[in-house]
């Protein structure tokens, strides 16, 4: 299992284990638990990063639905990564408030 | 109870580039064309609302509305800018006509606006991106073209739809764009050159991705008794829906799918009492090539899952049963983000004049579709013939 957080002001469920909120900015957050095992939505290798970025890319984004819990936007750890879609995700980490999934290894 | 408004007069600027153009003087040039076209004076005008969403990111420039207003010598009326992300021009042109419809005045303009080729492609990418959630999504890198590869490996997962279908979009989009001559470009492309292209954000392509483009577009609404002074046929505006949709990528039930385009559709169906068949061919707003798919099942125009299919098929082009984006769409005609709601309505006003370029044979019913961030705002037009 996982922490997330649900934010009293704007209700938004984000993977991460304390506020703020990174949707509105609100302190006010209550803790929660959520499956650290998700299937995988979708995904994209994004080869061209905006200007504000300090990475060059490429890297893949992937939108991951967790358990029973919410949907959310985080990277794979594969740069390059080639789906499927549907495929079994763990958490492995959570990087400057960003969740990063790898393939699920093993069946629990 | 509201009134019937008409669209009297259209005007735009060539969508491209056009290098050390203001905004204001782009904006300026579609807004007196569409005043000629109306038969309208400045001082006629009671309302002017703009279009625009990243002048102040790349020009460092704001107020076009009052600066527009002046420059075509409006009386001291209200100019209001509105912002929704791409889907700005749209929003302009339904504030335009609820003025109208409501009686505050007897007509009003709408004008959409963008400058970005000045700018290089990683700053364009940094400026749209202000209208992505502040959430995870910014946070995870997320881009627009990432949003739609992210939409395209849904579709395809659950659809099958396949990269030959895609670009069967883009290769329609271009040759129609083809014979614009408002197009930014245009011409013959296959599947060879579209896969040989390089990735942006996989499974996109070059190809796939509507240009950086600079361009604005005008209309001008009014009372049905102001329309029949006009130097052209008007065209009834039947409804003019706009909806709101989740602002995040986590938020969307279904990825292959955007809400507030289903919502947006269905209110304008309904306040025209038309049904999707009903259209004669459709401007939506195919930023990138499975863009047009999404929205087209969205729209109900094709049924779920079958838009590239229906693309393949030659059904979508100009002479198909349901012609999509004639004018090029965003990928050929361009994308200047505060123009592009209302560059579709003046590709469809043409074309229910009986007077584009590249003519949908008998066009009657038409519907606009302009679409903001990653969802979160969506604009529907019906527009008719007033003489059908």
């Amino acid at each position: 299992m996982t922490t997330i957080i649900e934010c009293a002001s704007c209700g938004r469920l984000s993977l991460r284990d304390a506020g703020p909120c990174p949707a509105c900015g609100a302190a006010k957050v209550t803790a929660k638990q959520a499956a650290d095992r998700g299937v995988l939505v979708s995904w994209t290798v994004i080869r061209r990063p905006p200007k504000n970025s300090t990475e060059t890319g490429p890297y893949t984004v992937a939108v991951v639905r967790l358990g029973d819990g919410p949907t959310v936007c985080g990277r794979i750890k594969n740069a390059e990564f080639a789906g499927p879609v549907g495929v079994a995700l763990d958490l492995r980490a959570i990087e400057n408030g960003v969740p990063v999934f790898e393939p699920a290894r093993t069946v629990r | 109870m509201t009134r019937e408004v008409f669209i009297a007069g259209i005007g735009s600027t060539v969508f491209g580039v056009h290098k050390g153009t203001s905004p204001v003087a782009l904006a300026s040039q579609a807004a007196q064309q569409a005043l000629a076209e109306a038969r309208c004076a400045p001082d006629q005008i009671g309302a002017l609302y703009l279009g625009n969403f990243v002048s102040g990111v790349l020009n460092g420039q704001e107020v076009l509305a009052g600066l527009v207003g002046d420059r075509i010598g409006l009386g001291p009326v209200p100019c209001t800018k509105v912002e929704g992300a791409c889907a700005s021009g749209g929003i302009a042109f339904r504030h335009a006509y609820l003025a109208v419809a409501h009686g505050l005045c007897d007509a009003a303009i709408a004008v959409g606006v963008e400058t970005m080729t000045h700018a290089a492609t990683p700053q364009v990418t940094s400026a749209l991106n202000c209208a992505l959630d502040p959430g995870d999504d910014v946070m995870a890198g997320l881009t627009f073209p990432g949003l739609f590869g992210l939409i395209w490996n849904a579709h395809a997962a659950r659809y099958g739809t396949t990269r030959e279908q895609v670009a069967a979009i883009v290769t329609k989009n271009k040759a129609n764009g083809a014979r614009n001559p408002l197009a930014q470009m245009g011409g013959q492309i296959g599947l060879d050159e579209i896969v040989q292209a390089p990735l942006i954000a996989d499974p996109l392509r070059r190809h796939d991705c509507s240009p950086i483009s600079d361009g604005a577009a005008a209309v001008v609404l009014t009372s049905e008794a102001l329309a029949r002074r006009a130097g052209v046929e008007p065209i009834r505006v039947l409804a003019s829906a706009q909806c709101r949709g989740t602002p995040y990528v986590g938020g969307h039930g279904d990825l292959t799918s955007f809400g507030a385009t289903v919502a947006a559709a269905n209110r304008a169906y309904a306040d025209a009492g038309i049904s999707a068949r009903d259209l004669s061919f459709v401007e939506l707003h195919d930023c990138f090539s499975i863009a047009e798919i999404a929205d087209s099942e969205d729209l109900g125009i094709v049924p779920r899952g079958q838009g590239g299919r229906w693309a393949l098929e030659g059904r979508t082009a100009v002479g198909g049963e349901m012609p999509i984006n004639p004018s090029g769409g965003l990928l050929a005609k361009g994308h200047p983000v505060g123009a592009t709601g209302l560059g579709q309505v003046y590709e469809s006003v043409l074309q229910l004049r009986g007077q584009h370029p590249n003519q949908v044979a008998g066009a009657r019913t038409a519907a606009t579709h302009n679409l903001g961030g990653t969802g979160v705002v969506c604009v529907v037009n019906i527009l008719q013939r007033s003489g059908a």
